[in-house]
C-alpha cells in the first residue's frame, strides 16, 4: 500500500514536470517573440535626457534592396550639463545601431569629417552627422543613430524600422586598393584561409594518429610506474618527431616567404583619434530661467513655469520640446513631419500659455505642458526612480521666418502622484 | 564462502587479449571525453584571455595580438604536457590542444559570429596555434626536459605564431582609400561590418611607444612573447606537477 502510495506520488511528480515544460514550451512558442528595438527604453532616462539630445533626424529611406544605400543624417546636442554620474564624452564615436551587420556602414560624417575614427565632443555645442548604410541581410531592422562615449557606453538617437528586401546571396561589396586591385569584401580570403587551417589540421591529426595508434593511457602509465619509461619512445619515434618539426618550421617559413612575394604591399591596421570641431555656435537670443517642474505622474505630464527673455530682433514662439528623442510640438506652430516615427512624437504634445509671440526684449512667463503616454510608453516616467531628480531636453523657438533657436533646459523635477490640474485653469 | 573468496581474487580479465581491448575501450572513452573538454576549457580561456584579438581581422596587429596570444596560451599546453608527458610518455598535448582550441573557435565562429550575429567569416576567422603545438610537442620529445622545452619549445612556440597566420592575414593589410584616410582592407571590413558594442576607441591596436621603432615592432613584439612564453611554460609545468600530484590517485588504483 505504502508503496503503491510512493509509486503514485512520484508519477505525479513526473507528470507535474512534464506538463509544466510543455507549459512553457508552448507559451515560448505562442508569446510573439519579437525583439522590438534595442533596449533603448530600458535605458535610464537621465543618459536620455542629460547626455546627447538628437534632432532633425531623417531617414532617408525606410524600404531599400540589397545592395541599395540609404542615409540618416541629423543634428546631435552634447548637453552642456552633463550627467555627472557618467564619464564626459572625452572619447566618442559615430556608431549606428542595427542588430548586427544586416546592414554594412559604407560611410560617416561628423560635420562633414569622415566619421571612421573617435573624436572627443565639446560639451554645449552642436554636431551634424550622416551615415550611409547599405541593405546586406534581407528583414525589418530597427535603426537608431548612436554615440558610443568611452568609458560611459551607447548613447542612442531615435529609432526607426527599416525593411531590406531582396536575396542575402547578391550582397557584394566592392572595393579598390591602392594598388588597382579590384575586390569583393563580401567573399575575400577564405580559401586563403580554410586552406591553410585544413593543412595545419591534417598535420595535427597526423601526429596525434601517430601517438594514438599506439598503445595508450594504461600500458604506458603502467610501463612508467615499472621504471619502463626509456621503452616508450623509440627512435622512429624521435625521427618522425624530427620529420615533424622540419615540416613544420619548412611550411611556416614557406608560406611566409610566398606570401611577401604575393603582397608586397601591406600596410599596418590603421587607428588614429580626430579632435572634429562642432558646428559654429549660436547666438544665445533666447534665455530660459526654470521656476518650477513639475512631473504630473497620473496625467503623463510634464509641466514647466519658466521665464524667457527674448535678447534679438525678432519675435519667437515656442514650437518644439525635444528630450530623449521624443518630440513634444506645439500644434499651433509645428507639425509632424510625415516620415518621423510617429511613436516618437506627440504632434500636439506641446501647450504654451500664453501661445503669443515673445517681442525682442521682452521676458515673459511661460507655463508650458509636455503631456504624452510617451512619457510612460517610453519609459521616461522611470525619472522618479533616478537618484538625481532632474530632467533635460531642448526647447526650440521660431521666429516668424522660421528661423530656428535652440535652448538648452536642465531644471530639478518634482513628482506628483495626484490627478493634472486643467491645462487652461492654470496662470502664467 | 570459499567460492565468493576465488572470485574477488580473480582479475577482471582472462586474456591478455581482454586486457587490450579493455583498455583500447578506456582510451576511447577518455579521448572522447577529453576533446570535448579540452575544447571547452582551452576555448573559455582563449575568449577571456585573448578575446577581440582574436575575433576581428582588423584587431590582429603587430604587437598586442603577437605578443598576447602565445604568451597567455601557452600556459594549458604546459601543464598538460607535464601530464601526458609525465605520466604516459605521450608527447602529443600541445597539438592536442591546439587542434581543439582551433576546433572550438571554429564551431563559434560559423555557428555564433555568422550564424547568429550575421558577421562574414572571411572577417571572423581564427587564428591558429598548430604549427606552434606541434614544435613544442616534438621538442619536449626530442629533449625530454621541460627545461630545454621551455627555452626551445616556448621560443618556437611564439617565433612560429606570426608567419603562421600572417599567410592568412597579409591580404587583408592591403592599402585602401576610405573616404580619404588610409585603411587596411581589414580596417575596412572592421568600419563597415558594424560592432555596436566594439566602437573605434576600443580597438586596442598598436598603441603604446614600441610604434617609434617603426617597422620593427613586429620583431620586437615577437622576441618579447618568446621570452614571456619561456617563462609562462616553466610555471605552468609546476601546475601541471601540482594536478597530478593531488589527481593521478585514482589511474593507481584502476
Amino acid at each position: 500500500m505504502h508503496s503503491k502510495r510512493l509509486v503514485w506520488k512520484s508519477s505525479a511528480i513526473g507528470a507535474s514536470a512534464l506538463s509544466f515544460i510543455v507549459a512553457l514550451s508552448m507559451a515560448a512558442a505562442l508569446v510573439p517573440g519579437t525583439a522590438a528595438a534595442h533596449g533603448e527604453r530600458a535605458e535610464p532616462p537621465f543618459l536620455r535626457m542629460s547626455t546627447i539630445q538628437w534632432y532633425d533626424t531623417h531617414w532617408s529611406s525606410t524600404r531599400v534592396k540589397v545592395n541599395e544605400e540609404m542615409t540618416i543624417t541629423g543634428r546631435f546636442h552634447v548637453v552642456k550639463n552633463w550627467s555627472f554620474a557618467i564619464a564626459a564624452p572625452d572619447l566618442a564615436f559615430m556608431n549606428v545601431d542595427v542588430p548586427g551587420p544586416v546592414m554594412l556602414r559604407m560611410a560617416s560624417t561628423i560635420d562633414g569629417v569622415n566619421g571612421a575614427a573617435s573624436t572627443p565632443l565639446e560639451l554645449g555645442r552642436d554636431y551634424e552627422y550622416s551615415i550611409v548604410l547599405r541593405g546586406r541581410i534581407p528583414g525589418r531592422y530597427h535603426i537608431h543613430p548612436m554615440l558610443n562615449v568611452r568609458d560611459a557606453g551607447p548613447l542612442l538617437g531615435p529609432g526607426d524600422w527599416v525593411t531590406v528586401d531582396g536575396d542575402a546571396a547578391a550582397f557584394t561589396d566592392p572595393i579598390t586598393t591602392l594598388t588597382g586591385e579590384k575586390l569583393d569584401l563580401a567573399h575575400y580570403g577564405m580559401s586563403t584561409v580554410v586552406s591553410w587551417h585544413v593543412l595545419w589540421g591534417l598535420m595535427a591529426v597526423g601526429w596525434l594518429l601517430y601517438w594514438i595508434a599506439k598503445p595508450l593511457l594504461m600500458p604506458r602509465y603502467e610501463a612508467i610506474q615499472h621504471g619502463e619509461s626509456e621503452s616508450l619512445v623509440t627512435s622512429t619515434d624521435r625521427i618522425v618527431g624530427v620529420a615533424f618539426l622540419g615540416a613544420t618550421i619548412l611550411l611556416v617559413v614557406f608560406g611566409a616567404m610566398v606570401t611577401r612575394v604575393w603582397y608586397p604591399v601591406t600596410i599596418p591596421l590603421q587607428s588614429t583619434w580626430l579632435r572634429i570641431p562642432p558646428l559654429p555656435k549660436q547666438p544665445d537670443t533666447i534665455t530660459m530661467t526654470p521656476d518650477r517642474v513639475v512631473y504630473y505622474i497620473p496625467g503623463r505630464t510634464v509641466e514647466f513655469w519658466v521665464k524667457v527673455t527674448n535678447n534679438g530682433t525678432k519675435p519667437v514662439r515656442l514650437g518644439e520640446f525635444t528630450t530623449a528623442a521624443v518630440r513634444f510640438l506645439n500644434s499651433s506652430l509645428r507639425q509632424p513631419e510625415p516620415d518621423y516615427p510617429p511613436e516618437l512624437i506627440a504632434p500636439a504634445g506641446l501647450v504654451v500659455e500664453p501661445n503669443e509671440p515673445i517681442q525682442p526684449g521682452e521676458t515673459k512667463a511661460l507655463h508650458i505642458l509636455a503631456s504624452s503616454p510617451i512619457w510612460e510608453t517610453d519609459r521616461l516616467a522611470l525619472l522618479i526612480a533616478d537618484p538625481t531628480s532632474r530632467m533635460g531636453g531642448l526647447f526650440m523657438f521660431f521666429d516668424s521666418d522660421n528661423n530656428r533657436s535652440l535652448v538648452e533646459f536642465d531644471s530639478e523635477i518634482m513628482p506628483t502622484f495626484v490627478q493634472p490640474p486643467a491645462p487652461a485653469t492654470t496662470a502664467s | 564462502m570459499a567460492a565468493g573468496l576465488q572470485a574477488r581474487s580473480r582479475t577482471a580479465f582472462d586474456t591478455p587479449e581482454e586486457m587490450r581491448k579493455a583498455y583500447r575501450q578506456f582510451d576511447l572513452v577518455v579521448a572522447v571525453i577529453l576533446f570535448f573538454l579540452f575544447v571547452g576549457l582551452y576555448h573559455i580561456t582563449a575568449m577571456l584571455t585573448i578575446g577581440d584579438w582574436d575575433f576581428w581581422a582588423d584587431w590582429k596587429d603587430r604587437r598586442w595580438w603577437i605578443t598576447v596570444t602565445p604568451t597567455l596560451l601557452i600556459a594549458m599546453p604546459a601543464a598538460a604536457q607535464y601530464i601526458f608527458w609525465g605520466k604516459f610518455r605521450l608527447p602529443f598535448a600541445a597539438t592536442l590542444l591546439t587542434l581543439c582550441l582551433v576546433s572550438g573557435e571554429w564551431l563559434v565562429r560559423v555557428a555564433n559570429f555568422q550564424g547568429w550575429a550575421y558577421f562574414p567569416i572571411d572577417f571572423v576567422w581564427p587564428a591558429t596555434l598548430i604549427p606552434s603545438g606541434i614544435a613544442l610537442d616534438c621538442v619536449l620529445m626530442l629533449t625530454g626536459s621541460y627545461v630545454m622545452t621551455a627555452i626551445i619549445g616556448g621560443g618556437i612556440w611564439s617565433f612560429l605564431f606570426y608567419p603562421t597566420n600572417w599567410v592568412m592575414l597579409a591580404r587583408y593589410m592591403q592599402p585602401t582609400n576610405m573616404h580619404g584616410f588610409l585603411m587596411s582592407l581589414a580596417d575596412v571590413m572592421g568600419y563597415q561590418f558594424v560592432r555596436t558594442g566594439t566602437p573605434e576607441y576600443l580597438r586596442y591596436i598598436d598603441r603604446g611607444t614600441l610604434r617609434s621603432f617603426g617597422e620593427d615592432p613586429i620583431y620586437i613584439s615577437i622576441f618579447f612573447a618568446m621570452f614571456a612564453c619561456m617563462v609562462i611554460y616553466i610555471v605552468f609545468v609546476g601546475v601541471g606537477y601540482l594536478f597530478t600530484k593531488s589527481q593521478f590517485s585514482w589511474m593507481k588504483r584502476i
